[in-house]
C-alpha cells in the first residue's frame, strides 16, 4: 500500500498545488476512530459532549429605577439600559459616569420590587396617568424643583401613604392599569434583549416580604416567555392581593403554573438581616408553631436555590456559627435586620447563613421526613442602579448615591442610634455572581440547571468549579483535563443527591476541580464543607483543606498556614506570583458514617486582592480610616451534594 | 438628583422594600440617623482626579483601544480545494460551522467539536480549480456532461480505492494540462466563486462570528517550491464578486499577484492583502534577494511586498517557521516543529536555501535590504493557519485532525507517508496540530480584523490561546509592568506589536511592556523572550534572544541561560498539571545593547510549559507505541509581530 501511496504523491507534486499525500491505508479511519477503542467516546474530546460542557456567569438580582426605593433615591437607569450594560456595551450610570464591565454577563434578569413597580418613575418623569391626578402633578412639580421642596414632597407623600390616603392613581398595586403596563414593558424589555445563544435574560420580578423590618424577599423567576408570564401581574406583600407569607407566595406559585403551563422558580435572599426567620425550626406564620411536611416539601419544590452573597454581606456562614472556620468572617453584616428597627442576638444566626440553614435541613428532614433546606447556591448583587457593576476594580456600589465619588467609601449607611447599631457605606460587597453549569445559554437550559441546582456562587470572580460525588473517584481522576467527562460518568454534579453506595462501597469520594478567573486572581485552595446530623440528632460541620497551592504543610492544628499576600495597595493590584490557576483533587470523607445524613460542598478561595475600597482610595487619593477593609479573599460557593442513609 | 436621599428612603421602607443609605441632611426619625453623602455627584470632578488621568472609575470604559484578541484561522481548505476534494466531502459550511462551535462530522463521520468557537475564520481554498471536485462530486448537471467528469463522480461514490484512482488520474491530467474544459471554463469558475463567496456571507455576523472571504493563490515553480499567498478581503461578497479570483494559470509570479491585486483595489474600491505561508518549503524563494524572475530587488519591488504582504504565516501543520536550529544556534527553542528536507516536492535543500526561509532571518535580512533600497520588503507581522485541507481547523492537541481527510485520526496515521522524494519521507506524525491567529482588533467585524492585520498588530499561536500584549515606548518603567493595565498603559506610553517605534530623547533605550496570560485551559507559560535583530556597525545581522520573565525562582545560570521550567507530562495518560509555569506572565524590559545608530526589531516569544503533544494522545487512545524518535511533548508557543526601530535620518 505504502509503495502505491508513494507513487500516487509523486503526481501530485507534479501539479501545480499542494499535494497531500494520500495512503490507501488510511483513508478509512472511521469505524476505529469513532468506536471500538474508545469505548464509545469519539476521538475529539469536545464532541457529543451530552452533559453541561459550559459555565454561564449571570446576575439574578437587579433593581431599576422602576423599584421604589431605587427610583426615590436617584436612580434613573431601566431595564433596557441594565441590558445593555450586561450584555457588554458602556452605558452611562446614573450620576453620568461611563462604565462597562470587564466582560460580559451570559444571562441576567431584572427583579424590580412588585410592590408598587413603576409608581416611582412615573412620578419623577410626569406620566400622564400621574399629571391627570391633582396631587400627581403636585408632586411632579415639585420635584421638578428638587432641593427642600422635593424633600418636602417626598415627606408627603410618605405620610399620605401612611394614612392611607394616597389617591389610587399613584399607588401601583395589582388592578392599577398602570401597574399592568409597567409589567407588560419589562417583559417587553426581556423579550427584547433574550438572544438564545449569546446572552438570556428572563422574566422576574421581586418578592419583597418583610415582617417587622426582617427579611424574607424572594426573586422570582419565569422559565417562560411573555405567553405565559403575560398572564399574570407579580405578586406582592401588600394585603388584600398580597401577603408576606411565604406560603402564600408558594400558592401563587402554584397557580401560576396550574393555570398557565408554565414553570417558575424563586430564590430567597440576607438571611443574615431576616433577624432568624430565614431558615427557621418554628413556622413563624402560625405562632411558632411546628413546620409540617407540607411546608417542607413545599419549600424544597419552590425554592430550589438560595442567594448566597451579595452586596448586603456574605451569608455562607458566621463565625460564632463556625468558629474553627478561619474563613468564615468574610464581609459579615450582622448588627440587626433590614432596617436596623431591631438588633440582632446570637440565637438569630443559625436560622439565617447558607451551612446553618442546610444542617437544619437535615435536623428537619429527620423530623418531618422531607429536608425544606435543601437548596443549591447562587448569587446576585442586589444593585439599585441598575448596574451589576460587581467587579472589585469596577464597583459602582447599591444606590446612585454610592456610586463612585471621593465621599462614599466613609459615607455612613444606616444607623439607629437607640440600639448603637450602624454600617459604613463601604460595608457594601462587591458580590456576588452565580455560575449555572447548562448545556446551552437558552432561558430551558439555564432555569432547569437552577432548578436541579446545578450552579454556584461566586463573590465576583468568574471561577469556574467542578465538584462531583461518587463511590470510586481514584486519585488519577483528578489528573485528567477531561474530568467532567468522568465526573458525569462516574457520579452526580453539584446539587444532587449521592447515588446509593453499591455493596461494600466504602465512604464518598468527590471530584472538585477549580479553574481561576482567566483575568483574577490565582487560587488558595479548595475546601470540602461537610454538615451532618451525628447519631444524637445533633448537626456538626466540619471544614477540609483538600488542595492547596504552594508547598504548604497542614501544621500542627490541622490547619493548613496562610497563602501569604502580594496585593500593593498603592496601585492597588497584586501579582500571581502565589497561589495556583488552577487546583484538582480526589478527595474521600475520612470521618464517613453510613447511617448519618450529610451534604458536601466545596469553597474555593483565591489569593487576596484589593477590595473595592482599596481602588477607591487610590482613584480618589484618600486617606482612609484603618477600620475600612482594603482586602480580601474572593471565593466560591458550590450547590451541595446530599447523602442519605438507605431506609 | 434634585432631592436629598433620606426622605426616599423612608418610603420605601414604609413599603415594605429594603432600604439604601439615610441621609444626614435630611430629617431622622426615631433613633435613626445616617450619612451618605450628597446625592449631587459631580462626574466630571470625579473624573478629573488626579490620580485617574481623563478616565472613568471604571476601567473597562472608554477603551478605544483592542481590549481582547480575536481569535481564528486564516488558511483552510475543504473539499473546494482540488488537492482535496476527492477524499474529501466537506463544505465550507462544514468548515464555517466548526469553527463557530457547532459539532459537524468529519468526512468519514466521525464527530469533531472545537473547545471553544473560534471569532472568526478567513476561507482559503485553492483558486485553481476552485470547487470543480465539489460539483462533480454532488453530480453537477453541466460537469456531468463531460464524461471524464461523470466517471469522477462516480468514482467518489464508489470505494475508496475507485476515489483515489480518479484523483490519480485528475493529478496526472492536471499535470499533462489535458483536464477537461468544462472543469476549467470561466463561466464555472465565475459561478464557483460566487456560490463560494454566498456561503461565506451567510456565515458573517458582525460582532458575533467573522467570516472573512479569501481564496489561496498556490504557485509551485521548481516544481515543488512554495511561493503560495491566502489572499484576504476586507469587503463583502458584492464586492468580491466583481472578479474571479487570481490563479496561476494565469501566472506564478507574486508580482503578478500584487499587480491583480492594485487593480481588484482600483476596479472595486475594495481592500485586499496577501499572506504568504510556507517559506521553509520553498528552497530558498521566500524572502530571496532577487525577484521571482531573477533581477535585484529594487525599491518599488520593497514598496509594493510591503504594502501588499503586511503578514506572514509562521507556523501551520507543514512546520514552523520563525527560527532555524542553523541560524539560530545560541537559540535553544529554535528547532520547534522543523520541516526542512526540501520544497513541498521533498526536493532537497541546498547550501544557502534556509537563509531565505524563515522569519527571524527573513527580519534581519528586511533591515539590510533596507539599507541598500530605503525600503524594507520583509516588514512582516506574524500570523498563524491550519492550511488544514480536511475543512476543520483543529490546531489543539487534544484534538487534531491532521492535514488532509486521508490522514484523520487512526492508529496508523502517525506512520503515514505525507511527503515523499525518493527514500526521503516525511511521515505523519510529523505533521504539527499548530497554529491560529490572535487579532488585536477593536471588534469582531470584517473591518476591524483586516485593518488589524494591516497595521500589523496581530499574533501567531501554535494553537493555544494566549494573550499576549507587547508594546515599545520610551519610557515604560518597572511599575507599569504591575498594574494589571497594559492596554491603558501601553497604549499610552507606546506602540503595539506590529508598528515603529518614534524617534526616542538623546541617550534613551528603547522599553518595552509585555505581558502574556496562558490560555485559560491550556498550560501556564514557561517563560517570555524577546528576540532583537539589528545590523550592526559593519552592516551585519544579528540577533540575541533575551529572557525577560520567567515563572517560579529559575536563575540564569553561568552561560546566562534560564534552566528548563520542568516537565509534568504524563505520556501514557497523556496529561499534565499546571503545578509548573506561571498563568501569568508581565514585565517591562530595556535593551541593555541598544546603539541608535543601528536599525533594529524586536518581538515576543511566549513559551508554555511542556504539553502533551498530538501523538501522544493519538498513541493513549490508540493504545499504540510509536518509535523513540517521534515527540511526545511540545512546548507551545506565541510570536508576536514585531517592533521596528529605524535610526533617525
Amino acid at each position: 500500500m505504502k509503495g502505491r501511496a508513494t507513487k500516487l504523491l509523486a503526481g501530485a507534486l507534479l501539479t501545480a498545488l499542494a499535494a497531500p499525500g494520500i495512503a490507501l491505508a488510511q483513508l478509512a479511519p472511521s469505524e476505529e476512530s469513532a468506536e471500538g477503542l474508545f469505548k464509545g467516546r469519539p476521538y475529539s474530546p469536545y464532541a457529543d459532549r451530552a452533559f453541561p460542557a459550559n459555565v454561564y456567569f449571570g446576575d439574578t438580582h437587579v433593581h431599576t429605577a422602576l423599584s421604589a426605593d431605587a427610583g426615590g433615591s436617584g436612580t434613573t437607569l431601566m431595564p433596557r439600559d441594565a441590558y445593555r450594560f450586561a450584555r457588554g456595551e458602556q452605558v452611562t450610570s446614573n450620576t453620568g459616569q461611563p462604565v462597562k464591565l470587564s466582560r460580559p454577563f451570559d444571562f441576567y434578569m431584572i427583579t424590580d420590587h412588585s410592590d408598587a413597580m413603576g409608581a416611582i418613575t412615573d412620578i419623577i418623569a410626569g406620566a400622564p396617568n400621574i399629571l391627570a391626578d391633582p396631587y400627581g402633578r403636585e408632586l411632579n412639580e415639585q420635584f421638578e424643583q428638587g432641593g427642600k421642596v422635593a424633600q418636602q414632597a417626598m415627606w408627603g407623600m410618605i405620610s399620605r401613604f401612611a394614612n392611607g390616603e394616597l389617591p389610587e392613581a399613584l399607588n401601583y398595586q395589582p388592578g392599577n392599569p398602570n401597574y399592568q403596563r409597567v409589567w407588560n414593558d419589562i417583559i417587553r424589555a426581556a423579550e427584547e434583549f433574550n438572544d438564545p445563544g449569546v446572552f438570556t435574560t428572563f422574566i422576574a420580578f421581586e418578592w419583597t416580604a418583610l415582617e417587622g423590618g426582617n427579611n424574607l424577599h424572594r426573586n422570582v423567576i419565569f422559565r417562560d416567555g411573555s405567553e405565559r408570564a403575560g398572564q399574570v401581574v407579580p405578586y406582592t406583600t401588600t394585603p388584600p392581593m398580597g401577603s408576606s407569607n411565604p406560603r402564600d407566595l408558594w400558592k401563587w406559585l402554584q397557580n401560576y403554573e396550574d393555570r398557565s403551563g408554565g414553570d417558575v422558580t424563586a430564590i430567597p435572599h440576607n438571611g443574615n438581616l431576616s433577624n432568624g426567620m430565614m431558615f427557621p425550626l418554628r413556622d413563624d406564620f402560625a405562632e411558632g408553631g411546628p413546620l409540617d411536611a407540607d411546608y417542607a416539601s413545599q419549600r424544597q419544590k419552590w425554592e430550589r436555590i438560595y442567594e448566597a452573597t451579595q452586596f448586603k454581606g456574605d451569608g455562607e456562614t458566621h463565625p460564632l456559627l463556625s468558629p474553627e472556620d478561619e474563613f468564615a468572617n468574610y464581609e459579615t453584616w450582622d448588627w440587626g435586620n433590614l432596617d436596623l428597627t431591631e438588633a440582632k442576638t446570637p440565637e438569630m444566626l443559625p436560622g439565617e447563613y447558607v451551612r446553618s440553614g442546610l444542617k437544619r435541613g437535615l435536623e428537619l428532614e429527620a423530623e418531618l421526613g422531607v429536608n425544606p433546606y435543601k437548596f443549591g447556591l447562587e448569587a446576585g448583587t442586589d444593585t439599585h442602579i441598575g448596574l451589576s457593576a460587581v467587579e472589585e476594580d469596577n464597583f459602582f456600589g447599591k444606590f446612585a448615591p454610592a456610586e463612585p465619588s471621593p465621599e462614599r467609601a466613609t459615607a455612613s449607611g444606616n444607623a439607629n442610634e437607640e440600639l448603637e447599631i450602624s454600617y459604613g457605606d463601604w460595608q457594601y460587597v462587591a458580590s456576588g455572581v452565580t455560575g449555572v453549569w447548562a448545556s446551552e445559554n437558552t432561558r430551558g437550559a439555564i432555569f432547569d440547571a437552577m432548578e436541579r441546582r446545578e450552579t454556584y456562587a461566586t463573590t465576583g470572580p468568574r471561577l469556574r468549579v467542578r465538584l462531583f460525588g461518587g463511590w470510586d473517584f481514584g486519585e488519577d481522576d483528578a489528573l485528567r483535563r477531561d474530568l467532567a467527562q468522568l465526573g458525569y460518568a462516574r457520579g452526580v454534579p453539584m446539587g444532587s443527591d449521592l447515588l446509593p453506595a453499591p455493596d461494600g462501597a466504602g465512604a464518598p469520594t468527590f471530584l472538585v476541580y477549580a479553574l481561576r478567573d482567566p483575568m483574577g486572581a490565582n487560587l488558595d485552595r479548595i475546601q470540602i464543607v461537610k454538615g451532618w446530623l451525628d447519631e444524637s440528632d445533633e448537626t456538626q460541620e466540619k471544614v477540609y483543606d483538600v488542595a492547596w497551592s504552594d508547598e504548604r504543610e497542614p501544621g500542627a492544628d490541622g490547619k493548613l498556614p496562610p497563602v501569604g499576600n502580594t496585593v500593593n495597595l498603592a496601585i492597588p493590584s497584586w501579582t500571581n506570583t502565589i497561589g495556583a490557576s488552577e487546583l484538582g483533587m480526589v478527595w474521600q470523607d475520612p470521618d464517613f458514617d453510613a447511617a448519618e445524613r450529610a451534604f458536601y460542598y466545596a469553597r474555593v478561595i483565591e489569593i487576596p486582592t484589593p477590595r473595592s475600597t482599596a481602588y477607591d482610595a487610590v482613584k480618589f487619593d484618600l486617606d482612609l480610616p484603618e477600620e475600612i477593609i482594603l482586602i480580601g479573599q474572593e471565593r466560591a460557593y458550590t450547590s451541595p451534594i446530599w447523602y442519605t442513609p438507605a431506609e | 438628583m434634585k432631592f436629598g436621599t433620606s426622605a426616599i428612603i423612608v418610603i420605601a421602607g414604609i413599603i415594605a422594600l429594603s432600604m439604601p443609605a439615610q441621609g444626614q441632611d435630611g430629617p431622622s426619625e426615631g433613633g435613626q440617623t445616617g450619612h451618605s453623602g450628597d446625592m449631587s455627584i459631580d462626574p466630571a470632578a470625579i473624573i478629573e482626579t488626579q490620580r485617574m488621568g481623563p478616565r472613568s472609575f471604571s476601567p473597562y470604559a472608554n477603551r478605544s483601544f483592542p481590549t481582547r484578541p480575536l481569535w481564528g484561522d486564516q488558511h483552510v481548505h475543504t473539499g473546494w480545494s482540488f488537492d482535496a476534494g476527492f477524499i474529501n466531502a466537506l463544505s465550507p459550511e462544514d468548515a464555517l460551522r466548526l469553527a463557530r462551535g457547532e459539532q459537524v462530522e468529519s468526512t468519514f463521520g466521525v464527530p469533531v467539536q472545537l473547545s471553544r468557537p473560534l471569532d472568526w475564520l478567513a476561507m482559503t481554498d485553492h483558486s485553481d480549480l476552485l470547487g470543480v471536485t465539489a460539483a462533480v462530486r454532488e453530480g453537477d448537471e453541466a460537469l456531468m456532461q463531460d464524461e471524464t467528469l461523470a466517471r469522477w463522480n462516480e468514482a467518489m461514490g464508489g470505494s475508496i480505492e475507485t476515489a483515489v484512482g480518479a484523483a490519480m488520474e485528475a493529478i496526472s491530467m492536471q499535470g499533462q494540462g489535458t483536464l477537461p474544459e468544462a472543469a476549467k471554463g470561466p463561466a464555472f469558475f465565475e459561478k464557483a466563486w460566487q456560490d463560494y463567496t454566498t456561503i461565506i456571507e451567510r456565515f458573517n455576523e458582525p460582532g458575533r462570528f467573522t467570516a472573512l472571504i479569501g481564496y489561496e493563490w498556490t504557485p509551485n515553480p521548481g516544481p515543488g517550491n512554495n511561493l503560495h499567498r491566502n489572499v484576504i478581503y476586507r469587503g463583502d461578497k458584492a464586492e468580491a464578486d466583481r472578479k474571479v479570483p487570481f490563479t496561476t494559470f494565469e501566472s506564478v509570479n507574486p508580482e503578478d499577484l500584487w499587480a491583480w491585486m492594485a487593480a481588484y483595489e482600483q476596479d472595486t474600491g475594495g481592500r485586499l492583502l496577501a499572506i504568504p505561508h510556507n517559506g521553509n518549503l520553498s528552497n530558498g524563494l521566500m524572502f530571496a534577494f532577487e525577484t521571482y524572475d531573477g533581477e535585484p530587488m529594487t525599491q518599488d519591488y520593497a514598496e509594493r511586498r510591503q504594502q501588499w504582504e503586511p503578514l506572514y504565516e509562521v507556523t501551520q501543520i507543514k512546520g514552523d517557521g520563525e527560527a532555524h536550529p542553523l541560524l539560530s544556534p545560541e537559540d535553544e527553542f529554535a528547532d520547534y516543529e522543523t520541516w526542512d528536507e526540501g520544497n513541498l516536492n521533498l526536493i532537497p535543500k541546498e547550501e544557502g536555501m534556509i537563509e531565505h526561509e524563515y522569519a527571524r532571518e527573513a527580519f534581519k535580512n528586511g533591515l539590510l535590504l533596507e539599507q541598500q533600497l530605503g525600503i524594507n520588503p520583509f516588514k512582516f507581522g506574524l500570523a498563524g493557519g491550519t492550511d488544514t485541507h480536511t475543512a476543520l481547523s483543529t490546531a489543539e492537541e487534544d484534538n487534531f485532525f491532521g492535514k488532509h481527510s486521508g490522514v484523520e485520526p487512526s492508529p496508523s496515521r502517525w506512520e503515514h507517508v505525507t511527503l515523499a522524494f525518493g527514500d526521503r519521507q516525511i511521515l505523519g506524525w510529523r505533521m504539527a496540530a499548530s497554529g491560529y491567529t490572535a487579532v488585536w482588533a477593536t471588534e469582531n467585524t470584517r473591518e476591524a480584523i483586516w485593518d488589524a492585520m494591516q497595521r500589523r498588530e496581530v499574533y501567531a499561536s501554535t494553537g493555544p490561546r494566549m494573550s499576549v500584549r507587547f508594546f515599545g515606548g520610551w519610557d515604560f518603567t518597572e511599575d507599569d509592568a504591575a498594574a494589571r493595565e497594559p492596554g491603558w498603559i501601553g497604549y499610552d506610553k507606546g506602540v503595539p506589536m506590529g508598528a515603529d517605534l518614534p524617534e526616542g530623547p538623546d541617550g534613551a533605550s528603547p522599553t518595552f511592556l509585555v505581558g502574556a496570560l496562558r490560555d485559560p485551559i491550556g498550560g501556564n507559560l514557561d517563560r517570555i523572550q524577546i528576540v532583537k535583530g539589528w545590523l550592526d556597525a559593519e552592516g551585519n545581522t544579528q540577533e540575541q534572544v533575551y529572557d525577560v520573565a520567567w515563572s517560579g525562582d529559575r536563575a540564569p545560570g553561568q552561560d546566562g541561560k534560564l534552566p528548563a521550567v520542568g516537565n509534568t507530562v504524563n505520556v501514557a495518560a497523556a496529561t499534565w498539571t499546571n503545578s509548573i509555569g506561571a498563568p501569568e506572565l508581565i514585565t517591562v524590559w530595556e535593551d541593555p545593547d541598544f546603539d541608535p545608530a543601528q536599525s533594529a526589531f524586536y518581538y515576543a516569544r511566549v513559551i508554555q510549559i511542556p504539553t502533551p503533544r498530538w501523538t501522544a494522545y493519538e498513541a493513549q487512545r490508540f493504545q499504540i507505541e510509536m518509535p523513540d524518535e517521534v515527540p511526545m511533548t511540545t512546548q507551545e508557543r506565541a510570536y508576536t509581530s514585531p517592533i521596528w526601530y529605524t535610526p533617525a535620518g
